[in-house]
């Protein structure tokens, strides 16, 4: 009895442990896919959707603020306090901050594993297009944090604490990475390879605007380096662009349409930039619309040159004027409020009609506009980089705006003769216009612009000393906790005094 | 208050003031009374101070130094009688004069507190090598809580209870013994009848028995992993009373909110000092008296407090219960109705508990069954977080109905809309939700021969959860003061099975005696979640998904882990006075890559009873009895969820558009070869009696190390990842527990019983990431894990400081500016806890009162953030609205030679101090002004309860016991003068010492408990 008994129970546990390895085989995640089911074509949608989103939104936004179009309303004077105060460290904060750093590299990771996922598949136009958005994003990264890991970045805990590379350095990576990706994108294709079609949600798979778009994110980054570069590093740049093949005219080699990203918005998922700042999916205006607004010198500088713009961008007060507010001011005046001044105009207000911003819920994302497009042609002009008519690339700069902003070509040709719109041989001019056209789709490049030439003069925060402007953000409050002796090295605490590598003092 | 008597409450008192009254008549009524003498039977004398109990009843009383008691009972009765040093036995009282023969053991250890169980085995506490605690029923229900937990605060040397907020239904946060892992679990594993479940605060605190704190990590050997930080062996009741006992017990309570932050009355509504009837932030004029638009006068007393309600909690139990020879039963009804101190929270509870022991031969077959329904009802956080915003002239009560088109409630003509009415918040927001848990279990026991016994258990905790959060829509005309109606219906399903195979010997080989268990188990856990929102409702009072505009949000996801086990424990034991004890664990995880996946941990505990080793120690001095005990043990853990080796990915960003699909990877890089973690711990201490057993006292020593841990560190987002799961850190504890009871006056008819703890625990952070790496880890918010420093460490935002702590400012604008580096202000659990309980008995009446103290930790409040930021928090006032020079401030002076010296800085006012922008930037901004030690001394617990005596009971017929009782709880608290922002046991997001901005203040409770058996 008794040895029948332990023989028993080891039987028993012997058929339990013999079972137990298909029993605990269950750790395959029934709810979300891994790896193995992504293929190319479903990251390159969502890649592309983020990337235009942190422009259309946490981009622009500060950019906005910092480039001179944006104020508040006395309403919304609490919510975007960090931003007008120039408060550094709550603008780094973990919590509440502005996650540009956290985000852009999260994106850029997209990318990587879509690099990664596009040699495997034998994929090189995804390869390309994977390399012209991260230099994209590190350079934005540049922009707003100065020197930044590029060497070591997206390698997961093989650098858990990845090393700062110099942000000039970063550049040259950058349109090196673009020149690659030109390349590659310029050869023809095997048979076997996968191309990119519709699920390429910018070009829709045309990969000579690809190019194109490559060759004028390189231009704007050179032209970032224009206080600070030697013109023969620029000029050698440039004529790699310029001797590809195929080059008719100057123009033809960098895109002169607008870049924009259209997933396919539809009544439920919106244009962000419309249902952040206009109106959500039920139609109903949003804090953004209700706290943002215009600055007195954003209408000011329309109304100068009588610009048709002006009515295309903005709605009248109840008083059936155009009145903005004053960025910075911390005061709760009643000609502040919101119903006493300028919201952007949108179909809503305007008869049904598409308006300079906002034409329709279901809108793309401008990630380039051909505006800018021409007007980095004519400071490039203007300065002797490229040949080419200077002011017949600024006025082809206003002109696309115009379109843009829904003005008729009679109401253009009118501006465009004025004399003080005329192209006078100035980078003020250039500038100017630019920065016209620029208003609410790309901020971060009027606050970039302004940084690097300091035009146009746009007022300070009411409260800073006139030196006193953001000039870029401190290290993130994440990277702090997570690779302090890259962020002590650098030593940046002011935001308002510290530059990047293209911000000449 | 007074207004919510309700007529439960009424009769209470009456019963109470009747008892009194009786209570007066009640003595020397000899029949109702029985009456003995206990002897030993070694020598036959008198034993003095025997515990005497009337089996199942709260009736004790002592013998006097001659042996005698005298007890309220009748013929029929079981007594029992236990005293240290002697075998407890249980006598039927056949006559009115009983004459009762003790044998004397080496059981010394005071009986009451003899059962320890482990897997449902009894053991003996000295056989025991590790720390050992038992709360008792009558213990445990002191102050009538709803949730066990509650009951155990304050009461164990090494456990701490912190309550996380004051709502309807509060969860709790505990750890034993510090903690051991820097992110993840560190409560204790709760055993119910001898299935481990993840939660007892479902569980009936009248259904349970006793609860065992087996402080040490020994239990994971028998348990498993979840054992590491110690267990709660909870034993529910089992059925008493050969004629069959039915009890009834009723208690009220109220609650009424206390230790709100204070707020400024001085000025109101408005901004740079100028009144602004549209403005909620309190940056106005000072209040003059003047009448405005509003109301320009600071209502009397804090219009804070005006938010709250009277809270009310009604609790009715009733048991049945019988014993037949060894066959048991007990059923248990209980129904709970809170009513929560913010209006219309509400929450009810319905539950009914059935166990059973059943011998059909030699098979001993017990089950247990326990079904708990709770309802609640409640608003979110909003309608408090409004509150504390709101200036001193804010007129609440004209804000109750806001449905009114006219009120100034009513969103159209509310002041402001930025901020919103309370009671529109509370209205439109509601979180509503139905829980049902089952936990059971069937056991079956068979004797194979005289010395090996097998047994099969089979558990089962089940949890549905059904959640409705809903936001009425609210149209307007007016910007910024429509509301979006939305709907999101939730439900969780878990279930938790689990199954024991146990053989136990028991042999003895002359003078040592062998216990062997050996076992097998397995485990599974299942969750399916699923959830359906909306957000653009487009009725107002519909809320049902169909009627929508915009994206139906959701999803579902399912959960399956997996683990089995094998384990043995060997007990020897020599001459009863020596024990050791050897224990391993083999697990295998369905979590970790299968190359990983299996891992052992081993134990190894003794126990000396010196005693009984040498009598003569107890018959020469005051000692009666002195344990010494140790143990080493090695527990691994998985600290895991399901499925987190592999990169996933999900659709983001509105995809998919038609057929265009888009995935994103997850931001948490996995980690396919993480592996499990182990925590090495050591523990010695001594238990001594002495002055025949009227003073017991314990010290303990703990150690403990866990090393590479597993969690989820945050990465430096150029990695790819913000987070990485990693193996990595070590913790490392060393604890004092010191613990004393003992009676201070003893007599027959009077007792008053003291008993006090206290836990020194100094928790460090030994490594993160390694030599050379990063030496911080945040943990949430200010809590960071530091290498060398105490676990969790409050670091918070500073000034830049001179090397004499003076905060630097500008020399033209005075104003500070930020430090780089947070400062470290200390460890947020503190680090010395006390409890002290104590209970005076006289006769039938009995007070009791218990305190809880706790030291040298440190909390921050992020309601005073916002009230700063609001300017209703007090420190906005302190220079009276006006520039000033910043205290203790100095300037820098730069010298010839290059080196900077620091001047006082007397007359450089700062730039815009007087206004909301300086507190918004330079105070709110700064946690530095709003962190404050987190001491103080609370008294927990009040009561008083009177058993009415046999006499007066014999007059009422049908009782067979009544007890009533008056008791309240947080009667009163003593905090560090810099804590005016509120309770600092309070925490949130499972982070000690944290007061979040959302945070309800606590709440203090007084009620009447009536305990009737038929």
């Amino acid at each position: 009895m008794k040895i029948s008994t332990s023989y028993f129970a080891i039987i028993v546990i012997a058929l339990l442990s013999v079972s137990c390895e298909k029993y605990l085989d269950i750790n395959k995640d029934p709810n979300n896919p891994v790896e193995e089911y992504i293929s190319v074509e479903q990251r390159l949608p969502a890649a592309i959707y983020h990337t235009s989103l942190q422009e259309v939104t946490q981009l622009n936004q500060l950019g906005s603020f910092w480039g001179g179009y944006w104020g508040t309303s006395t309403e919304g004077s609490n919510t975007y306090k960090k931003e007008q105060l120039y408060n550094g460290p709550a603008i780094m904060a973990k919590r509440d901050g502005i996650p540009i750093w956290e985000n852009g590299y999260t994106y850029l990771n997209y990318y990587e594993l879509l690099r990664i996922d596009a040699e495997g598949e034998g994929a090189p136009a995804y390869k390309a297009i994977a390399m012209v958005m991260q230099a994209w994003h590190y350079m934005r990264l540049v922009d707003t944090y100065g020197d930044i890991p590029f060497t070591q970045a997206l390698q997961g805990q093989k650098y858990p604490r990845p090393v700062y590379d110099n942000g000039a350095d970063v550049y040259k990576s950058s349109i090196d990475m673009l020149s690659t990706a030109v390349e590659l994108l310029g050869r023809s294709p095997l048979p076997s390879e996968k191309r990119p079609g519709k699920d390429d949600i910018l070009f829709n798979g045309d990969l000579s605007k690809w190019i194109k778009f490559a060759n004028t994110i390189k231009l704007r980054a050179l032209m970032r380096g224009s206080e600070v570069n030697s013109s023969s590093y620029i000029q050698s740049e440039i004529s790699k662009i310029l001797t590809a093949p195929s080059v008719s005219t100057t123009a033809s080699v960098f895109l002169t349409e607008t870049a924009q990203v259209q997933p396919g918005f539809n009544a439920t998922n919106l244009n962000p930039f419309w249902s952040t700042y206009y109106r959500n999916s039920s139609n109903k205006t949003t804090n953004g619309y209700i706290h943002i607004r215009p600055t007195q010198f954003a209408i000011d500088s329309y109304k100068l040159l009588s610009d048709p713009r002006l009515s295309r961008l903005y709605a009248k007060t109840k008083s059936g004027e155009y009145k903005g507010v004053i960025f910075g001011y911390e005061g709760s005046d009643a000609e502040y409020n919101k119903d006493n001044t300028s919201p952007l105009l949108g179909p809503s207000e305007n008869g049904g009609k598409a308006a300079a911003i906002l034409k329709s819920q279901t809108q793309p994302i401008i990630l380039l506009s051909a505006a800018e497009s021409w007007f980095l042609l004519a400071e490039a002009a203007h300065r002797g980089w490229i040949s080419g008519d200077a002011a017949e690339y600024y006025r082809n700069g206003i002109s696309a705006s115009m379109q843009q902003m829904e003005v008729s070509s009679s109401e253009r040709d009118t501006y465009l003769s004025r004399p003080d719109v005329v192209y006078n041989n100035t980078l003020e001019r250039i500038i100017l216009q630019k920065w016209l056209a620029l208003n609410s789709i790309s901020g971060f490049e009027a606050w970039s612009d302004y940084r690097r030439v300091g035009l146009p003069e746009i007022p300070n925060t009411p409260g800073a000393s006139p030196d006193e402007r953001p000039r870029r953000l401190l290290y993130p409050e994440t990277e702090v906790q997570t690779n302090i002796a890259e962020v002590t090295k650098r030593d940046v605490s002011d935001i308002t005094t510290a530059r990047v590598w293209w911000d000449k003092e | 208050m007074y207004r919510l008597f309700s007529k439960t409450i009424f009769l209470s008192v009456l019963a109470f003031a009747a008892g009194m009254i009786l209570s007066a008549t009640a003595s020397g009524q000899a029949d109702l009374s029985l009456t003995g003498v206990v002897l030993s039977e070694e020598d036959g004398k008198p034993v003095s101070y025997v515990t005497v109990n009337i089996k199942g009843t709260n009736r004790h009383t002592m013998t006097d130094d001659n042996g005698r008691f005298v007890i309220p009972g009748t013929i029929g009765d079981t007594i029992f009688i236990s005293s240290l040093g002697y075998n407890p036995v249980l006598v039927a009282a056949d006559n009115h004069n009983l004459n009762v023969k003790i044998k004397p053991s080496s059981f010394v250890l005071d009986e009451l507190k003899v059962v320890a169980t482990a897997l449902g085995i009894k053991r003996a506490p000295k056989e025991l090598g590790s720390s050992t605690e038992v709360i008792r029923e009558d213990e445990l229900t002191q102050g009538s809580p709803l949730n066990p937990l509650t009951g155990l605060t304050g009461k164990v040397a090494g456990l701490r209870v912190n309550m996380y907020d004051s709502k309807v239904d509060p969860n709790f946060q505990i750890t034993m013994r510090g903690s051991r892992s820097i992110t993840g679990n560190n409560s204790p594993l709760y055993v119910v009848d001898g299935v481990p479940v993840p939660d007892i605060s479902r569980l009936n605190p009248g259904d349970i028995e006793s609860i065992t704190i087996l402080k040490g990590a020994n239990a994971a050997a028998l348990y498993g992993s979840e054992g590491v930080n110690g267990a709660l062996i909870i034993v529910t009741k089992s059925g008493e009373g050969s004629n069959g006992r039915v009890s009834f017990r009723q208690s009220t309570s109220l609650s009424e909110v206390y230790l709100l932050p204070t707020a400024q009355n001085m000025f109101g509504q408005g901004v740079d000092g100028v009144y602004s009837p549209t403005e909620y932030q309190s940056w106005g004029a000072a209040f003059d008296g003047t009448i405005k638009k509003v109301n320009s006068s600071a209502g009397k007393g804090d219009v804070r407090r005006n938010l709250f309600t009277t809270g009310m909690n009604i609790q009715n139990d009733l048991s049945f219960s019988k014993e037949t020879g060894d066959d048991r039963y007990y059923l248990s009804l209980q129904n709970v109705t809170v009513k929560g101190i913010i209006p219309k929270d509400r929450s009810s509870r319905n539950g009914a508990r059935f166990n059973t022991v059943q011998n059909i031969g030699k098979l001993r077959i017990s089950s247990a069954i326990s079904y708990n329904h709770i309802n609640t009802n409640t608003t979110p956080d909003g309608p408090w977080v409004s509150m504390y915003k709101m200036p001193a002239n804010f007129p609440l009560q004209e804000m109750v109905n806001w449905r009114d088109p006219s009120s100034q409630g009513n969103p159209n003509n509310f002041f402001t809309t930025v901020v919103k009415n309370p009671y529109f918040l509370i209205d439109t927001y509601r979180n509503e939700s139905i829980q049902q848990v089952v936990n059971g279990k069937v056991e079956a026991e068979y004797p194979i021969t005289s010395w090996l016994k097998a047994m099969y258990r089979l558990g089962l905790y089940s949890n549905s959860l059904q959640t409705r959060n809903t936001v009425e829509r609210f149209d307007s005309e007016r910007a910024g003061a429509s509301q979006q109606g939305s709907v999101t219906d939730g439900t969780s399903n878990f279930r938790r099975l689990n199954g024991d195979l146990i053989l136990s010997a028991e042999r003895e080989f002359g003078k040592v005696k062998l216990n062997a268990i050996a076992g097998h188990n397995f485990r599974e856990e299942m969750t399916k979640t699923t959830n359906i929102g909306a957000s653009n409702l487009l009725f107002p009072n519909l809320f049902n998904q169909g009627s929508r505009s915009g994206n139906l949000t959701g999803g579902s996801a399912m959960l399956t882990e997996r683990q089995y086990s094998i384990y043995a424990e060997v007990t020897a034991g020599y001459s009863g006075y020596l024990f050791l004890t050897l224990t391993g664990r083999r697990d295998k995880t369905s979590l970790l890559h299968p190359d990983n996946s299996s891992y052992f941990y081993p134990g190894a505990s003794a126990s000396f009873i010196i005693t009984d080793a040498f009598p003569a120690i107890r018959e020469n001095s005051v000692t009666d009895y002195l344990k010494l005990y140790t143990s080493y043990n090695k527990t691994g853990n998985v600290n895991l969820s399901p499925y987190s080796l592999n990169l996933t990915y999900s659709q983001a960003g509105g995809f998919p558009y038609g057929d265009i699909t888009g995935f994103i990877p997850s931001s948490k890089n996995p980690n396919p070869d993480i592996r499990p973690e182990f925590v090495r711990s050591f523990e010695a201490g001594v238990q001594w009696s002495l002055l025949k057993r009227r003073l017991n006292a314990e010290l303990a020593y703990v150690y403990s190390n866990s090393q590479g841990q597993i969690f989820a560190s945050t990465s430096s987002a150029a990695t790819g990842y913000t987070t990485s799961v990693v193996n990595l850190g070590e913790l490392e504890n060393n604890i004092i527990e010191f613990s004393v009871d003992g009676d201070i006056v003893r007599s027959r008819e009077f007792r008053i019983n003291a008993a006090f703890s206290y836990t020194y625990i100094n928790n460090v952070v030994k490594d993160l990431y390694g030599s050379g790496e990063a030496e911080e880890y945040n943990i949430f918010r200010q809590s960071y894990a530091i290498k060398g420093m105490p676990y969790p460490s409050l670091k918070v935002t500073d000034y830049k400081r001179d090397d004499q702590g003076r905060i630097i400012v500008d020399a033209l604008t005075g104003l500070p500016s930020a430090s780089t580096e947070p400062t470290y202000k200390g460890t947020m659990v503190p680090p010395h806890q006390m409890g002290l309980q104590a209970t005076i008995r006289y006769k039938g009446v009995s007070l009791y009162a218990d305190f809880d103290c706790r030291l040298g930790g440190w909390m921050y409040s992020e309601v005073a953030n916002a009230m700063i930021q609001s300017g209703t928090h007090p420190m906005t006032t302190q220079y009276g609205r006006k520039e000033f020079v910043i205290p203790n401030s100095v300037i820098a002076v730069s010298n010839p030679d290059g080196s900077v010296t620091y001047q006082p800085n007397t007359s450089v006012v700062a730039k815009g101090s007087g206004n909301s922008a300086y507190w918004n930037k330079y105070v709110a901004g700064y946690s530095v002004n709003y962190a404050a030690p987190g001491d103080y001394l609370k008294m927990r617990t009040l009561s008083v309860k009177y058993t009415l005596s046999r006499a007066a009971i014999a007059k009422l017929k049908i009782f067979k016991e009544v007890t009533i009782g008056a008791e309240a709880t947080n009667l009163f608290i003593i905090r560090h003068r810099d804590n005016d922002f509120g309770d600092p046991e309070y925490l949130y997001n499972n982070t000690a010492g944290y007061y979040s901005w959302r945070q309800v203040p606590p709440y203090r409770t007084v009620g009447f408990t009536a305990n009737i058996v038929f």
